[in-house]
């Protein structure tokens, strides 16, 4: 999840594209720009989901969080919200009260420094990006 | 001399940052300030110098709810300006696209930030719990909603890239608006039950005097076309609008505000376009209105909830009506000659009148341009109304009262990012 053109909001974007160079097998790879209902519904077509989005926690950029979504709520305050206030947390709850969170669902939120329009990459996202394509697959 | 002090640093479920500021003194209302505090877009300066077929693409980015509806107007603009207009099929495939961009915007207020408010609710996600089928329709419409803007907008909802000035840049497949009709059969359905829930609410009994300001088109419930008219004698082509409205800078605020040149507040959106073109609404839409205890004309904001719902109805209706009666354009786009020329384009965005003018120089390059949001146009609206609101909820606890603002300001669906080209609320009690 995110969007390539606000600093470290690129982070899910960017992972898709370092994996998109080299695909995992039978792995299907989506970009999802913040529209939960989409979410919800690309995630009801797979057994195993991963979903890949920037955080803000106060740790410092670059951290790695792991969360098993199936298993426990996510933490709302780590995720920034979408337009109208609806994001990925509110997405997995939604989805966990509709029956249709997935039942293996693994959110892996990079802790992020700026989200600043324009900006690219801070480094320390970059470095966790490359880390966490050749982590996960 | 008593004071009382209840701050709402982020007023939820509503898109942007804004705040709301009162001051009462021995319960009387001293202060009462809307401010906006979403740093400014400075979209019309960014518009300056660049080709009139940017215009589009480029206001879209103001918002990613309603795209359509700036896309839309810069697209009237400009071809008002170079003296072109949509007819037949290609027109059709614009009010469709645009009735996509409301069933997805409405559905999302409605259910997903409105109703949590009458239901006692924190949230959608409360929401989901207690009627889960509820909210599984609001997803089905607002994925219809999207699915509609992908079809005719190139396969995308959120800044979609098929809006051309002059029409589309291609075509969709025929077959691809034609399969729409199953689940704009579905949404028709479905948004008479969303009127039939929604008009249960309880609504807290509020009544103004709106000024209501709305599009109005002798065929249809004005979405794209039309004149401007109000409920006080206004009957205006969309040309004339700076003749009759103009924008302020107040220091509260970085979203200019708008008045009549006679210094008086209006209203935009749904409630100014039901009591303005009541006549136009469907035989059903009317009839589920009646049903659920609506006039002719609603002043209570709070049945802004309704009155949507209502709206979303008319949409699903004109937009099966389109796809069942559809016939595929000669062309995707009409011809242009590039050339100076003055243009305004004027809709009806899901959350009101919006007004664009554009000048263009003779290579084509815009010149100026005025961009006008309906967010903007009620922010002295939304003052009265909370005005109102506080005095009528005074003995309420602070956390009562502030629920109270909240959702007064709800009541707009505002959407702030829009008014800058959103809730902090600090209530004094002194």
């Amino acid at each position: 999840m995110g969007n390539h053109d606000r600093g470290d909001d690129a982070i899910g974007p960017t992972v898709i594209d370092d994996l998109r160079r080299n695909p995992p097998e039978e792995t299907t790879l989506f970009k999802c720009n913040g529209d939960i209902g989409a979410l919800m519904d690309i995630w009801q077509n797979f057994e195993q989901v991963i979903v890949i989005d920037a955080c803000q926690s106060g740790a410092a950029p670059g951290t790695l969080h792991t969360f098993d979504a199936a298993a426990t709520p996510l933490p709302t305050p780590f995720f920034s919200t979408s337009t109208h206030g609806l994001g990925l947390a509110q997405a997995v709850e939604l989805a966990r009260r509709l029956g249709t969170l997935p039942s293996n669902l693994t959110i892996y939120a990079i802790e992020s420094d700026t989200f600043e329009i324009g900006q690219p990459l801070s480094p320390p996202a970059r470095t966790a990006v490359a880390a966490l394509a050749n982590q996960i697959f | 001399m008593t004071k009382r002090v209840i701050q709402v640093k982020d007023l939820a479920r509503v898109e942007g940052e804004g705040a709301l500021n009162v001051t009462l003194k021995d319960n009387q209302i001293e202060k009462l300030q809307f401010t906006i505090h979403e740093p400014p877009r400075y979209f019309e300066a960014l518009l300056q110098g660049r080709m009139f077929h940017e215009a589009p693409d480029i206001t879209a980015r103001i918002c990613g709810i309603c795209p359509v509806a700036y896309m839309t107007g810069a697209s009237l603009a400009m071809e008002d300006a170079l003296g072109v207009t949509l007819t037949g099929p290609l027109r059709a495939l614009r009010r469709l696209v645009y009735c996509g961009e409301w069933i997805e915007s409405h559905a999302l207020h409605i259910y997903m930030l409105h109703a949590p408010d009458f239901l006692g609710l924190q949230d959608s996600i409360q929401m989901a719990e207690k009627m889960p089928e509820a909210v599984e329709k609001a997803l089905r419409l607002k994925k219809l909603g999207n699915t509609l803007i992908e079809t005719i907008g190139g396969g995308r909802a959120i800044h979609p890239i098929n809006l051309a000035v002059g029409g589309f840049y291609k075509l969709p497949p025929k077959r691809a608006v034609k399969a729409l009709a199953e689940e704009l059969k579905w949404a028709v359905q479905a948004s008479i039950e969303t009127i039939r829930l929604v008009g249960t609410f309880d609504f807290p009994d509020v009544e103004r005097d709106y000024q209501f300001i709305a599009m109005r088109h002798e065929d249809e419930y004005a979405i794209t076309e039309g004149r401007i008219v109000s409920n006080r004698g206004l009957d205006i082509p969309v040309s004339d609008f700076h003749e009759h409205f103009e924008e302020q800078h107040v220091q509260r605020s970085n979203a200019l505000q708008s008045v009549m040149k006679d210094g008086s507040e209006y209203l935009v959106g749904p409630l100014a376009r039901y009591a303005l073109s009541h006549d136009k609404l469907s035989d059903t839409a009317r009839a589920e209105a009646k049903a659920v205890g609506l006039g002719k004309v609603v002043r209570n904001p709070f049945q802004s909830i309704v009155v949507r719902a209502v709206e979303t109805l008319q949409v699903c209706e004109d937009a099966l009506a389109i796809v069942e009666n559809y016939v595929e354009p000669d062309d995707a786009c009409m011809e242009l000659t590039i050339g100076a020329g003055t243009g305004t384009g004027c809709t009806e965005a899901p959350r009101g009148l919006c007004h664009n003018h554009y000048v263009l120089n003779a290579d084509g390059t815009i010149k100026n341009a005025i961009i006008i949001p309906p967010t903007s146009q009620n922010q002295l609206s939304i003052e009265s109304d909370l005005r109102e609101v506080v005095q009528a909820h005074l003995s309420k606890s602070d956390d009562d009262l502030q629920w109270v603002c909240e959702q007064a300001v709800r009541n707009y669906d505002p959407c702030i990012s829009c008014a800058t080209h959103f809730l902090k609320l600090d209530i004094q009690r002194g």
